[in-house]
């Protein structure tokens, strides 16, 4: 689910609209999703906020119904500077963010370890200190796999 | 009497998924009874008369009803997770007792 092709560094971007465009139109170009996932992700993230109040920094979990996936993956947005989302179930707040987990799946049930492990991951501050500091695509996948896939 | 809970986030899919995963731990360790079905919330009208409890992880803005509706977010952030479950078992064990 996780892969060097959808790991994209210090995005630069105006809002929250934008962050959610860059991470759609990666992963539309790279195959991943289909040509409507755009409008569906961004549609959702007004209505439904993905901001995470996790500490060190906010975390972002923009998701979109199964039907626009082709190819599950996790992808990881890290931003060059936090931008604020709007914070789940809490409309009112706004959540700086510096990494965004752009959660591409198409089976809840399949995927429960998995996104378990992501939740428990971003509310680890230790993991989240860790994956600030990495500065390559290798080192976030390094700090995922010790984390997340608990293979070192 | 189970209590039937309905969980509901945007799909019925990633954020209800990891909350019921929960809420089936927590039962277990305090042996409730409860039922558990996850909906989109779009879909959540349908299914609210035929529930006891909502537990959402967005905001619901439908109209007011006689049934509880609770924001289950802390789950997904770890921030404020165990005063969560511990209004989550309260408030089972309350709809127990009525039913």
């Amino acid at each position: 689910m996780f892969s060097l092709d959808t790991i994209y560094l210090q995005i630069q971007a105006q809002d929250f609209r934008d962050v959610i465009k860059q991470l759609a139109k990666n992963l539309y170009n790279q195959g991943y999703v289909k040509e409507h996932f755009f409008p569906a992700l961004l549609k959702r993230e007004e209505n439904y906020p993905t901001g995470l109040p996790s500490r060190p920094y906010g975390i972002a979990i923009p998701h979109t119904d199964p039907e626009y996936v082709i190819t599950p993956c996790i992808a990881i947005m890290q931003l060059k500077n936090p931008i604020p989302f709007r914070e789940m179930g809490a409309e009112e707040n706004w959540v700086h963010v510096k990494f965004v987990f752009g959660m591409v799946v198409d089976d809840g049930e399949k995927q429960i370890p998995l996104l378990q492990s992501i939740i428990k991951f971003i509310s680890n501050e230790e993991a989240m200190v860790q994956l600030n500091e990495a500065d390559s695509k290798i080192k976030i996948l390094e700090v995922v796999r010790k984390y997340i896939l608990k293979e070192k | 009497m189970a209590v039937r809970l309905l969980l509901a986030c945007g799909s019925g899919i990633v954020t209800s998924t990891i909350l019921e995963q929960k809420l089936k731990e927590v039962a277990e360790q305090e042996k409730l009874d409860i039922t558990i079905r996850k909906v989109g919330i779009t879909a959540l009208e349908n299914w609210i008369g035929d529930s006891d409890l909502v537990i959402t992880t967005c905001k619901y803005n439908g109209e007011e009803r006689d049934v509880k509706i609770m924001s289950g977010a802390a789950v997904i952030s770890g921030i404020g997770e165990e005063k969560f479950v511990e209004d989550f078992i309260q408030i089972v064990k309350e709809l127990q007792g009525n039913g």
